[in-house]
């Protein structure tokens, strides 16, 4: 049911900024520049992937005769 | 005849009546139920008041009915302010009105400030209070109407602005008896789901009354206990509600809160793609600075004193440069197909360039890079790889360091 979409958006794009700053930060060795900008490549991969991909989900919160919930797909 | 009788002619007496009438009456406020009412092209509205013993016509002119702030209508219970005239060409009187207002309103009204006064006092609405609003939800919660244009507009402008966003609506009443504690519940059991950013509530535009249950204390708790921020979008720009009040943020429409609980895609991508632009940039810095530090060494150090000082760094220097060979190698297998664009520019910091400027790299058999001396037994072989071709070499023996 659930798909495969557990990346934390806010998360990855704030890791991606901090990786950017610390490489700006000319305080990296040659070995950890290299890890850290491989890192920030993919983080872009993911986080464009994630949004060309978006596809967005509508559900209904639906209640039935004895007060339990349960989420339904909407059709509107 | 007639001699001492006193005859007054109509328009004489009509005067008379007009001139008590209008000065005992010069403002009143009457209740009454509108009946046949029209709005006249020219803008004026005539209708009479009546309730079950008596009428009364009026006449409410253009320039004062513009302000009204509901429709006038059939068997409405209303609120009237005015004066009563008298029209001497036909005997008649009327009232003319001046303002107007539901019946109803004036007990809503008082409610309304009473929970304000009241939930104000308790710190309901203080800024304190307030939530910061998630700046990238990942899923929005909706309590309104399944079949209001509210629920419509807000879904537009969602999957146009924001596809990444999923969204969860619970349906609930939004006007007449219960509609406060449905949409209470509405807020209670999405909070309870624990996976949910923010919240939204709200409905489309209509009378004080259509909007009341917003104005209701069960729904202004439900607001400020709840741990998820919440958005209320009630009505038009002009209609604030205690909801509005207590809500972490108040958008003037429904629209304007789809707008406001999400970042759009395309902000998204730019800021992506800028961040991206960065990464490069930053390497391609730090990498160029890693170079002018080599460069600067080699120049100085030979300058000075030619043999020595270079023999003493030289250890330091090939730590850097199998580190770079090392890690360029590993970089460049990896990402060479992904990153072409950037590869071009690494092309001109390839580490063989420095293996033909006379260095080599000494591999041990495992493949791994020798960087200190120890890491090799004497009597061992290994690998060195110079500018053109490789080598294998045995150690025979350690040397003293400067030597």
């Amino acid at each position: 049911m659930a798909k495969q979409k557990i990346l934390d958006f806010e998360a990855a794009l704030r890791r991606l900024e901090e990786i950017v700053a610390s490489l700006e930060g000319e305080n990296e060795s040659l070995e950890k520049s290299l890890t850290l900008f491989e890192e920030g490549v993919k983080l872009t991969e993911t986080l464009r992937s994630h949004l060309d991909t978006a596809e967005q989900r509508i559900q209904v919160l639906m209640k039935d005769g004895d007060g339990n919930t349960s989420e339904k797909d909407f059709e509107g | 005849m007639s001699g001492n009788r006193t005859t007054l002619t109509v328009s004489e007496i009509t005067a008379q009546i007009k001139g008590q009438i209008e000065s005992q009456f010069s403002r009143v406020w009457v209740r009454g139920e509108i009946s046949n009412f029209k709005h006249h092209s020219s803008g004026h509205m005539y209708f009479t008041v009546k309730d079950a013993g008596a009428e009364l016509r009026c006449v409410m002119f253009r320039g004062f009915n513009q302000s009204l702030h509901f429709k006038p209508e059939n068997g409405m219970d209303v609120m009237i302010q005015g004066k009563i005239t008298v029209y001497e060409l036909r005997g008649q009187y009327q009232l003319m009105v001046q303002l107007m207002e539901p019946a109803g309103i004036g007990t809503l009204y008082l409610a309304f400030e009473a929970l304000k006064k009241q939930l104000m006092g308790e710190g309901l609405f203080d800024e304190s209070k307030k939530q910061l609003l998630p700046s990238y939800p990942k899923r929005i919660g909706i309590v309104t109407s399944p079949t209001g244009a509210a629920l419509r507009d807000m879904l537009n402008i969602l999957k146009r602005r924001a596809p990444q966003v999923d969204i969860i609506i619970r349906p609930a009443l939004v006007q007449g008896d219960g509609a406060a504690a449905d949409v209470a519940a509405g807020v209670q059991a999405l909070e309870s789901m624990s996976n949910i950013d923010l919240i939204i509530i709200g409905r489309g535009g209509g009378s004080l009354e259509d909007l009341w249950a917003f104005n209701e204390e069960i729904l202004a708790r439900a607001i400020g206990d709840c741990s998820i921020p919440i958005m209320s979008a009630v009505g038009h720009e002009t209609d604030v509600t205690i909801s509005d009040m207590v809500a972490d943020l108040r958008a003037p429409t429904p629209s304007a809160a789809a707008e406001l609980a999400s970042t759009s895609i395309s902000e998204l991508s730019q800021r992506i793609r800028h961040q991206k632009n960065q990464l490069h940039r930053a390497l391609e810095n730090r990498l160029n600075q890693l170079w002018q530090e080599l460069d600067h060494l080699v120049d100085r150090q030979s300058l000075q004193h030619p043999r020595m000082m270079i023999m003493r760094n030289r250890e330091k220097l090939d730590i850097i440069m199998h580190q770079i060979d090392f890690s360029m190698h590993q970089f460049l297998s990896m990402k060479s197909t992904k990153l072409k664009g950037f590869e071009k520019e690494l092309s001109v910091l390839n580490p063989s360039d420095i293996l033909h400027r006379g260095y080599s790299i000494a591999f041990s058999d495992d493949g791994s890079i020798i960087r200190h001396a120890d890491d090799v037994n004497a009597g061992e072989t290994f690998v060195l790889k110079t500018g053109s071709g490789r080598f294998s070499a045995e150690k025979k023996k350690m040397l003293p360091n400067s030597g």
